[in-house]
C-alpha cells in the first residue's frame, strides 16, 4: 500500500501548500491594506488639524499661540505641535512636544517624514506653514505599528493552525475518497485467473470511483468469458483427442498381447493409421481456426469472387456427379474485393463440400454471387435441396465442436468445426454469414462482404 | 465366464471384443444403457463392461437401475472423464471398478480376473480342484505339476467347471458362461469341447476329474 499512502501523503502537501501559499498573499494584502488604512488616517488627521491651525493663525496674525480649545483637540487627537518663527526658533509646543526637542531633519512643505524623537518616540512629521511662521505637526504612529505587529502577530498564529486543520481536513477527504479506492485494490488482488467470478462489490456512488470499479467489471466479464472459453476449448479438444489415443492404446496393447500373423498385425495399424491421421486433422482444424482468428496472420490481396466459385465448382463437380448432383453456379461479372484469397476459398470450399454431401440424389446446389448496394457489399447465396437442419440446431451451428448428428460419434464424421473455422474466415473478412434452413426442403447460406472500398483490412 | 460389453463406439467395443475373447471370454456388445437391461435378462453375465458415456441412458444411470432390480455382478465402467466427481459418482451409482481411458487391454483384463476374485472364495489367481490347478492370470493348467496346453475355448470351459467345484452344472449353464448370443445352444459343440478338455486333462491319470452326470450335466470333482 505504499503507493497508496504516497498519494494520499501528496494529496495533502499540495492542498497545504496551496493554502499556505494562499494564507501568505492573504496576510501580505491584508497587511498592506491595514498600514495603508493606517498612514492615510494619520496623514488625514495632520493635513486636517494643519488646515485647522492655518485658519486659526490666520485670524490671530503675528501671534504663535493657539487658541486653548484648539489646543484640547489638538490633544484629544494626540496630535503635538511646534511653532517656528520666521528664524527657526521654536515659540511655542504643547503635548509631546514638550517633552522633546524639534527634530533637526524637518520635512519639505506638504510631505510627510517619520521620525524617532528622544529616541523612543516614532512620530510622523507634518509642515504647516503660515505667513511668517512654521507650524511642525507631528502624530504617533506607534500605536499605528503596534497594531500592525497584532495583526500580524496574529496572523502568525492563526495561519499555522489553519494550515494543520486543513492538513487533517485534506487527510479525512482523501482517506475517505481513497477508501473505495482501496477496497477496489483489495478485490482486483483477491481476482485471480482460476476465480474470475468475483466482482467489485461496493456499493459506491455514480462518481468517478464507481465508474472505475464499474469499468473494471466489465472487463472482468470479458475476461471471464473469454477464458471460460479457453477452458471450454481445451477441455473439448482434450476429449477428441482422448477418443483415438484411447483407440490407439487399445489397438497397441492389443496387438503386442499375443504373438500374431503379419496380415492380422497389417490391419491394426492400418486401422491405427487412420486414427493418427484424425488427430492429424483435428490439430490441423485448430490451427487453421488459431490462425484466422489473428488477423495479423492474413494474407490480403485483390480477388474475384466470381472466379472464386467457378473454379471451386469445377473442383466439386467429379464429387456432384458420383452424388448425381447438379451444381448451377451464377456470378456477376467483376466482383472484385480486398480478401484473403486462400482462406476465403477454403471458407466457400467447406460450405459446398456440406452443400453437396447432404443432397440426395438428383439434387441440386445453386450457387450465386452478386453486388449488394447500400452499403456496397458482395453478397453470395449458397442454397442445396438436402436434408436440412433441424431448427433446435440452427442457433449452434457455429459453436466449436457442435455435431448436429450426434450419431456420427467421435471416431467417424467431422469434429464439428467445420462451420467455426468458416465464419472465423468470414468474420476476420469484416464478413455476415446467416443460415436458413428447413427439414426435407434444404439449407441456404447466405455471406455478405465488404468490398475494397468498404473494408480496410487490418494489418 | 460371459462379460456384456456396453460402448456405444462400435471400433471400440469391437477392440473390446476381440481383447476380451482372445482372454477366453464370452463377450457380448450392446451400444446403449435400454439395450443392457434387456439383455440382462437373457443370460447370466459374470461381469459387465460399462462406459459412461452412452446414448439415451448414461453409465451411471443404467448401473444405479441393475443395482435396483438386484444384479450383482460385478460393474467395470469405462470412461473417458477422469475427475474425482465422476469417479465418486461411478462407485456410488454401484460400480465396483473403474478404469479411466486410454487403457490398455492387459489392464481390461486383469481388472475384471480381480473383480471375479472378489466374488469368489478364492484370493489368488489359481482355481484347484485336486492336484489339477488353472491359473486364470497366466490361462496355464498343471495337473500333477505337468503342464496342460489349453485352447481359448477349452480354458473357458474348464474355468467355468472349477470355479463350482464339486456342482452339476446343466449344458445351459456351462454354455451360458462360455460362449456367447451367437452361439447355438443345439449345436453338439459342448460335448466336441468335453471330449478335447477329458483328453488333455484325464487321459493317464487314474482319478477322472471331469465327470458326466447323465441326464443332468458335467462336473469337475476329484470324488468318485
Amino acid at each position: 500500500m505504499p503507493k497508496l499512502a504516497h498519494l494520499r501523503v501528496r494529496l495533502v502537501l499540495w492542498t497545504v501548500a496551496l493554502e499556505m501559499v494562499l494564507l501568505l498573499t492573504f496576510a501580505v494584502i491584508l497587511l498592506l491594506f491595514l498600514k495603508n488604512q493606517q498612514d492615510n488616517q494619520i496623514e488625514d488627521t495632520l493635513r486636517l488639524s494643519g488646515a485647522q491651525l492655518r485658519s486659526v493663525a490666520d485670524s490671530q496674525d503675528g501671534i504663535y499661540a493657539v487658541p486653548d480649545d484648539v489646543i484640547a483637540q489638538l490633544t484629544r487627537r494626540e496630535i503635538s505641535l511646534w511653532i517656528l518663527d520666521g528664524q527657526g526658533e521654536v515659540r511655542f509646543r504643547t503635548g509631546e512636544a514638550q517633552n522633546f526637542a524639534l527634530p533637526d531633519d524637518l520635512p519639505a512643505q506638504g510631505v510627510f517624514r517619520d521620525v524617532t524623537l528622544g529616541g523612543e518616540e516614532n512620530v510622523r512629521l507634518y509642515i504647516v506653514p503660515l505667513a511668517e511662521a512654521d507650524i511642525v505637526l507631528a502624530y504617533s504612529v506607534d500605536d499605528s505599528r503596534a497594531f500592525l505587529q497584532q495583526v500580524a502577530g496574529g496572523l502568525a498564529v492563526a495561519i499555522p493552525i489553519m494550515l494543520l486543520l486543513s492538513a487533517g481536513g485534506g487527510l479525512f477527504l482523501a482517506n475517505r475518497a481513497l477508501t473505495p479506492v482501496t477496497q477496489i485494490t483489495e478485490t482486483a488482488r483477491r481476482i485471480s485467473a482460476e476465480d474470475l467470478s468475483r466482482r467489485i462489490q461496493l456499493d459506491l456512488p455514480e462518481d468517478e470511483i464507481g465508474e472505475l470499479a464499474q469499468t473494471i467489471n466489465a472487463m472482468l466479464d470479458r475476461l471471464d468469458r473469454a477464458f471460460q472459453r479457453e477452458r471450454q476449448l481445451t477441455t473439448d479438444v482434450s476429449h477428441e483427442l482422448r477418443t483415438p489415443l484411447g483407440m490407439l492404446k487399445m489397438q497397441l496393447s492389443l496387438a503386442r498381447s499375443r504373438p500374431r500373423e503379419a496380415a492380422e498385425l497389417l490391419t491394426m495399424m492400418q486401422a491405427m493409421e487412420g486414427d493418427v491421421d484424425r488427430m492429424t486433422r483435428l490439430v490441423e482444424q485448430l490451427l487453421t481456426l488459431a490462425r484466422v482468428e489473428q488477423p495479423r496472420l492474413m494474407n490480403f490481396a485483390l480477388c474475384d469472387v466470381g472466379e472464386l466459385l467457378r473454379d471451386l465448382g469445377k473442383q466439386y463437380q467429379a464429387m456432384a456427379d458420383e452424388k448425381v448432383v447438379e451444381i448451377v453456379i451464377l456470378a456477376e461479372d467483376d466482383l472484385t474485393l480486398v480478401a484473403d484469397p486462400d482462406k476465403l476459398r477454403q471458407a466457400l470450399a467447406n460450405l459446398m463440400d456440406n452443400a453437396i454431401k447432404y443432397t440426395p440424389e438428383r439434387g441440386k446446389v445453386s450457387v450465386d454471387a452478386g453486388r449488394q448496394v447500400e452499403p456496397e457489399r458482395i453478397g453470395i447465396t449458397i442454397a442445396d435441396t438436402g436434408v436440412g437442419i433441424a431448427p433446435k440446431h440452427l442457433p449452434h451451428l457455429f459453436e466449436r465442436f457442435y455435431r448436429v448428428d450426434s450419431a456420427r460419434t467421435s471416431t467417424t464424421g467431422g469434429f464439428g468445426l467445420g462451420l467455426p473455422i468458416v465464419k472465423a474466415i468470414i468474420d476476420a473478412h469484416g464478413g455476415q454469414i446467416q443460415i436458413h434452413s428447413e427439414l426435407k426442403v434444404g439449407t441456404t447460406i447466405s455471406i455478405s462482404l465488404p468490398t475494397s472500398a468498404s473494408f480496410t483490412p487490418l494489418v | 465366464m460371459r462379460v456384456l460389453v456396453v460402448e456405444d463406439e462400435p471400433r471400440m467395443a469391437a477392440l473390446l471384443r476381440q481383447g476380451l475373447e482372445e482372454e477366453a471370454y464370452a463377450v457380448d456388445v450392446v451400444s446403449n444403457g435400454l439395450e443392457v437391461l434387456e439383455w440382462v435378462q437373457s443370460a447370466a453375465y459374470d461381469l459387465i463392461l460399462l462406459d459412461i458415456m452412452l446414448p439415451e441412458m448414461d453409465g451411471f444411470e443404467v448401473c444405479q437401475t441393475l443395482r435396483r432390480q438386484g444384479y450383482m455382478m460385478p460393474i467395470l465402467m469405462l470412461t473417458a472423464r477422469d475427475t474425482l466427481t465422476d469417479k465418486v459418482l461411478g462407485l456410488d451409482s454401484g460400480a465396483d471398478d473403474y478404469l479411466v481411458k486410454p487403457f490398455a487391454i492387459e489392464e481390461v483384463t486383469a481388472r475384471l480376473r480381480a473383480l471375479s476374485r472378489r466374488s469368489g472364495p478364492s484370493k489368488t489367481p489359481e482355481l484347484v480342484v485336486g492336484e489339477l490347478r488353472l491359473n486364470t492370470a497366466t490361462k496355464l493348467a498343471t495337473r500333477g505339476g505337468v503342464m496342460i496346453a489349453l485352447s481359448a475355448k477349452e480354458y473357458a470351459l474348464l474355468e467355468t467347471l472349477m470355479r463350482h467345484p464339486h456342482q452339476i452344472l446343466s449344458r445351459e449353464q456351462i454354455i451360458e458362461k462360455v460362449w456367447d448370443m451367437d452361439f447355438r445352444s443345439e449345436s453338439k459343440l459342448i460335448e466336441v469341447y468335453v471330449h478335447a478338455l477329458r483328453k488333455k486333462i484325464d487321459d493317464g491319470h487314474e482319478i477322472k476329474l471331469i465327470q458326466t452326470v447323465r441326464g443332468l450335466g458335467y462336473r469337475i470333482s476329484d470324488h468318485a
